[in-house]
């Protein structure tokens, strides 16, 4: 009884994890890079200055407001993004009021020079942030269809991380056990290393991923409570923010307090350099309020506030930025999922753990066909998973790196340039799909991880090529976000380059003995197929005959030997 | 497991469409009972909700019997789907 319920936990983990595999494997791939997403803006926009001294908050709030008074005066909303470490610049962002038909009034935004205020003028890219927005809000579609897609997907993914925790026996011990050169063994044990040792990260990730979203999943518990008028969702979170002011302007008019002792005074409470952000609502009425932001903190989404009356300057209320118990636990998944509040080490461990779980999901993607392609090489379903596995494991780091050459490539001064380097990453992924379908997937594998390990290697090359922000300047000069940036991809590159060795070496050295039956591959010059044979040789070697699957009730037994 | 399709297909039905029944009803009778501001309670319903939609899903591919399964999740959310409607506010939109 107990065996027949791990096997069908093993059952839904495989095909959970395989049906939406290559999505998650985009998504975790892009929301990986995405934990270093203003590194790479600042990369990809090398015309900014390195700076070496942040505006203050004061001076910041000065700035800002001489910007919005000329530029965006009557707006309903006022926004002065303070610069800081990983956010150099001084962001301004505005909302105007509703026209007359109540219509949501339209927004604006700017970036300015943190030492000298004045409007940027940099490249046009999706930067950093496209990457990253690209993990939930995909491309080409609509937002609420990509929710859609990847809240399945994540469902998906929890699913897959439960039934693995079921059927996996000996979790303490896969800590330690990683065999090498043992075909599905080393697979089977690559996959466990990587869920293992990063199951916190990897569940934390993906529940909060939900509850991102969770409110357009579970409209019906807010309807059952707030009825169906088309404003029962604000009100719910009216309520549930517990927003009691930011409602209609008075519509006298009553000048704006300095901001400037405002930020003093949150600057004496929290210390200097703490203060995030400045919002005022209605400058320039009656009824004006200042609301003054802490920087990130800790992982409580919500930051403590200190709100101002902004006529006359009086401190209305200071909130520490818990309301209410449920909303604080949602605050902290999804602090936690965004990482905002981590520091250098953390960052770095949320990116590593990030890489750990696409690795996770490609070492799986890869048991699935290496257990298979002994008994199923010739199906068509093995065929096109095999495929889609080269072309989107080896092939969309490549349109990654395509996307980073495509920032340098494009001539700045192009209309639509960001368009285009989204295009690119997408075109170059579409390519390498291609290959995979049209060669041998053996060579694919081996040609694709060489094309990726060119791609990102020569990426700091590219850079001393066209930049003068390359790692000559930014080592010496100590810019570690910049040279960072140019480091992670060549290391990335040597990987690809390390995994292109081993299986195309072994893929020479292997004798033909150790092919597989049903690796036939249609006609073709004899030496190829046999290259190809013990290619797959490689990624099979060691593999255990009777560990094969047994139809429909294949379980993944970690270092269950028999 | 039976890997026939059918009942696949049946447990697939179960745990996908049943368990966002069973997840939603139950976050809705919750966001009812619980002794907190219904902002409040409405929020926790929908935290612990997913919870409850990834234990439904592998439920129906653990259950022995397809019959059990049915039984289970349509009972669960019949429950809890009558004892929200018994409790059901003023203005509620159902």
């Amino acid at each position: 009884m107990k065996g027949a319920f791990r096997q069908s936990m093993g059952w839904l983990h495989t095909w959970t994890g395989l049906l939406v595999g290559w999505v998650l494997f985009f998504m975790f791939l892009t929301g990986t890079a995405g934990y270093f997403d203003t590194e790479i803006d600042s990369w990809m926009q090398p015309e900014r200055p390195i700076v070496q001294n942040a505006m203050t908050a004061t001076a910041a709030v000065d700035a800002g407001r001489q910007y919005l008074e000329s530029n965006a005066p009557n707006a309903a909303r006022w926004f002065i993004a303070v610069p800081s470490h990983r956010f150099p610049e001084l962001r301004l962002f505005w909302r105007m009021s509703p026209d007359a038909d109540g219509k949501r009034g339209r927004t604006g935004r700017a970036r300015l020079d943190p030492e000298t205020a004045a409007p940027l003028n940099y490249r046009d890219t999706g930067g950093g942030q496209l990457l990253y927005s690209m993990h939930w809000r995909l491309h080409y579609m609509p937002v609420r269809a990509a929710e859609w897609i990847v809240g399945v997907c994540t469902m998906f993914m929890l699913i897959a991380i439960v039934t693995g925790v079921i059927i996996h026996k000996r979790i303490f011990r896969d800590f330690f056990t990683l065999r090498f050169a043992k075909g599905q063994r080393s697979w089977l044990d690559a996959h466990n290393v990587l869920s293992v040792l990063a199951l916190p990260f990897h569940l934390m990730i993906t529940y909060s991923g939900l509850i991102f979203i969770a409110y357009v999943y579970m409209t019906p518990v807010i309807t059952a409570s707030y009825g169906t008028a088309a404003d029962a969702q604000d009100s719910f979170f009216n309520e549930l923010l517990r927003r009691t002011d930011g409602a209609s302007p008075s519509g006298v008019a009553a000048d704006l307090m300095p901001l400037r002792p405002m930020v003093l005074e949150a600057e004496r409470q929290w210390g200097e350099g703490r203060v995030r952000f400045v919002e005022i609502r209605h400058p320039g009425d009656r009824d004006a309020s200042v609301r003054i932001g802490h920087e990130w903190a800790s992982p409580v989404r919500r930051p403590p506030t200190l709100t101002f009356n902004g006529a006359n300057g009086e401190l209305l209320r200071a909130s520490d930025g818990i309301y209410s118990t449920p909303l604080a636990v949602r605050d902290v998944l999804l602090g936690l999922h965004e990482g905002l509040f981590a520091g250098p080490v953390l960052r770095w461990l949320y990116f590593l753990s990030g890489v750990m779980g696409t690795a996770m999901i490609g070492a799986g993607m890869i048991l699935w066909t290496v257990k298979r392609r002994a008994k199923k090489g010739d199906a068509f379903g093995f065929k096109l998973v095999e495929r889609l596995n080269v072309g989107t494991l080896a092939g969309l780091p490549v349109a990654v790196a395509a996307y980073f050459w495509a920032n340098r490539l494009i001539p700045v001064d192009v209309a639509g340039r960001v368009a285009w380097e989204g295009h690119t990453m997408f075109i170059v992924w579409g390519v390498m799909l291609a290959h995979a379908f049209i060669r041998p997937s053996a060579r694919a594998w081996v040609e694709q991880l060489w094309l990726a390990a060119a791609a990102f290697g020569l990426i700091p090359v590219l850079n001393g090529l066209t930049t003068d922000k390359h790692l000559g300047v930014t080592l010496p000069a100590g810019v570690w976000e910049l040279a960072g940036v140019d480091l992670t991809m060549f290391a990335f590159g040597a990987a690809f380059a390390f995994a292109a060795i081993v299986l195309g070496r072994r893929g020479k050295t292997l004798k033909s003995g150790a092919c597989h039956p049903g690796e036939s591959r249609g006609p073709g010059p004899q030496a190829r197929s046999r290259l190809d044979a013990t290619a797959h040789g490689a990624l099979d070697s060691g593999i255990r005959r009777n560990d094969g699957p047994i139809e429909g009730r294949e379980v993944v037994r970690p270092n269950d030997r028999p | 497991m039976q890997a026939r399709w059918p009942a696949l297909l049946s447990r697939l039905c179960a745990g996908v469409l049943g368990g966002y029944a069973a997840a939603a009803v139950f976050a809705v009778w919750l966001s009812y009972v619980l002794p907190m501001p219904r902002a409040d309670a409405v929020a926790t319903g929908v935290l612990i909700s997913f919870a409850l939609y990834a234990g439904v899903i592998v439920y129906a591919f653990a259950a022995h019997s397809l019959r059990r399964l049915w039984f289970g999740v349509l009972g669960f959310t019949g429950f809890f789907a009558l004892a929200a409607l018994a409790l059901r506010p003023a203005g509620a939109g159902w």
